[in-house]
């Protein structure tokens, strides 16, 4: 299938995504970059082996962090927020091979005030050659898409975190069959206490 | 004792953690209709022929060598989607034809399959005739002319070249390639035939190439509305290749078709970030429209709309992506550009693009005319007769429009 392959047309913008959750003074950030974008920016497989495992990760995590945090800021009114990676989050292992897995990485940027009004600054691979794309999505739905262009966001509010996704339709289900279950144990009571 | 209700409560739970279970993880079991009979390959990729290639061209720069390293550019361009490296295979394919001007197919055809990257299909049919001139059966020439036809809308001239590399070499990859041009056409059919054919003799070694098959061959699935079938091969060309951009945009379309927007907004994400392709951010902003989300189809529909004025290739869904702006300056340029581009291509896309800019224009009789064409040359789409549908209601003839919207049902029930 080469060259139906062909019909593809080749891209050379670096597209990455975050998803920032707004808390009381906190954003916690988590991002999603290729493996082939971050292997752009350091040495991820330091043994070799095609194959990117925890311990490298562990290694080279900091020095992303460190990227990211940079290129990636957040201000709350007149205030830097500072950003740290999220202690215990690492990566999986992953195959060089698969340069288009989704690599995410969490940061949390503090304030020392409560979030107000925010401001986002991002420059993430503009280093790369093309347009690089970062599409930022708040938690409330707001989505902001960065580029050569734009660099900042307008202020955002800073509005209260919308929960995260869960099977719904299960849990939907263990409400019903809790439900199903304290009747069942009522009845039991009923009975058990009659004459 | 209520022991019935014990019963329910149980298997209400059951259910609930089959649920629980289905949402939380995904999904790995094989193809039904298509199942990939071999493991999937955990061989790791890397630019040893780039670099062996590399050495021994600077070594002595040789004509064959200088093709080789050419093919393996493209490859490495298919694998990345960085256009970078099609630059590269252009360089080096120039120099191999400076250096061994004659008897140089793997030459020729590199820029042949370069120029298909990029789209300029003439050029790369131009390129596929030189080299069928000295060898009337080159496989490779014939399968990338047929493609490139294929992407000029020339359906006939495209089957023409694939009939033959099937002939000669009934195997996977010819087979798939004559079931694109056919679903393309609208022969259902044949290319359901060659499909499942195709998968029947695949080989392993070209994952890509069978993840991509599965994608084409859903994609038919999905136009006629077998919304079942077509999750099957999409789920299965992912679970082959789980970043192809191809399937996961087919998965959004799948997804969006069913009103899943959380699903189909994850799935063009996905298809954005491997591909890099702004078509995504279009479908993303029609996602946000359907859930009534205008500021984010705004923020989505402006950036889809930079990102293709960026990108030479990508003149139709610009055109698509004004139409949707649909502001008068807008709707003109779309109407400019689709004009320019059916000078060039006259594929589906391209004409149902031209009539519903010529219908934005109020042009209605010019509109009936692309529509027609578009419903003549290519496979039954229930969207174009649904456009053909309006673009009639607007003329005053609802005989006709009933009938093209009857079509529309039965094509996509």
């Amino acid at each position: 299938m080469a060259a139906v392959l062909a019909l593809l047309l080749a891209h050379d913008s670096t597209v990455s995504s975050s998803r920032l959750e707004l808390g009381e003074r906190e954003v916690r950030a988590t991002f999603t970059f290729s493996l082939e974008d971050l292997a752009a920016l350091a040495r991820l497989d330091l043994d070799r082996d095609g194959t990117v495992d925890p311990e490298e990760w562990r290694r080279v995590l900091p020095s992303i962090v460190d990227y990211v945090g940079r290129k990636f800021r957040i201000e709350n009114g007149a205030d830097l927020c500072t950003s740290e990676g999220e202690p215990g989050s690492l990566p999986p292992a992953l195959s060089l091979s698969e340069g288009r897995a989704p690599v995410a990485i969490t940061l949390r940027y503090r304030s020392s005030r409560p979030l107000a009004r925010l401001r986002v600054h991002c420059t993430l691979f503009d280093e790369h050659g093309g347009n690089p794309r970062h599409v930022a999505e708040l938690s409330g739905g707001r989505t902001i898409i960065f580029d050569r262009d734009r660099k900042r966001s307008e202020d955002l509010p800073a509005g209260p975190a919308a929960p995260g996704r869960v099977p719904k339709l299960g849990l939907a289900a263990v409400a019903a069959s809790l439900i199903l279950g304290a009747t069942a144990f009522k009845l039991r009571g009923g009975r058990a206490a009659g004459p | 004792m209520k022991t019935w209700i014990w019963n329910g409560a149980a298997l209400a739970t059951l259910v609930a953690l089959a649920f629980a279970w289905s949402e939380v993880s995904g999904r790995e079991e094989q193809s039904r209709i298509a199942p990939y009979r071999f493991p999937l390959s955990t061989a790791v990729d890397t630019d040893a022929d780039i670099a062996f290639l590399q050495e021994r061209v600077a070594r002595a720069p040789e004509g064959l060598d200088l093709a080789a390293l050419a093919g393996a550019f493209l490859r490495k361009a298919r694998r990345t989607g960085q256009s970078r490296w099609i630059l590269e295979a252009e360089n080096a394919a120039r120099r191999s034809l400076e250096t061994l001007p004659v008897s140089n197919p793997g030459a020729r055809l590199a820029l042949a399959h370069a120029a298909q990257m990029k789209h300029d299909f003439a050029r790369s049919i131009a390129l596929c005739e030189q080299v069928l001139q000295e060898r009337p059966h080159d496989a490779r020439a014939l399968s990338l002319k047929a493609t490139a036809l294929w992407g000029l809308g020339r359906l006939d001239d495209a089957l023409l070249c694939a009939d033959p590399l099937v002939d000669r070499a009934p195997i996977s990859e010819n087979l798939g390639l004559r079931a694109g041009i056919l679903a393309a056409r609208g022969d259902e059919r044949e290319a359901l035939h060659d499909f499942a054919k195709a998968a029947a003799l695949e080989e392993p070694g070209d994952a890509e190439g069978s993840s991509w098959m599965r994608a084409l061959w859903a994609r038919l699935a999905l136009r006629r509305g077998r919304l079942d079938e077509a999750e099957d091969l999409l789920r299965e060309a992912l679970r082959i290749r789980p970043f192809q951009p191809l399937a996961l945009g087919l998965l959004g379309d799948l997804e969006l078709g069913r009103g899943r927007f959380d699903a189909a907004e994850a799935a063009y994400r996905d298809a954005h970030r491997v591909s890099g392709d702004p078509v995504f951010l279009a479908r993303r902003a029609r996602v946000r429209r359907r859930r009534g989300d205008a500021a984010g189809a705004e923020e989505f529909r402006s950036a889809a709309e930079k990102a293709l004025r960026e990108s030479p290739g990508h003149r139709i869904p610009l055109a698509q992506v004004l139409l949707e702006r649909g502001t008068p300056d807008a709707d003109r340029e779309a109407l400019a550009i689709a004009e320019a581009e059916a000078t060039r291509r006259r594929n589906a896309e391209t004409l149902e693009t031209l009539a519903r800019a010529l219908l934005a224009a109020d042009r209605l009789e010019d509109a009936r005319r692309a529509v027609r064409e578009a419903l003549r040359g290519a496979a039954p789409e229930a969207r174009l007769h649904e456009l053909a549908a309006d673009i009639e209601t607007r003329l005053g003839c609802p005989s006709r429009a009933r009938m093209h919207r009857d079509a529309a049902r039965e094509i996509h029930p």
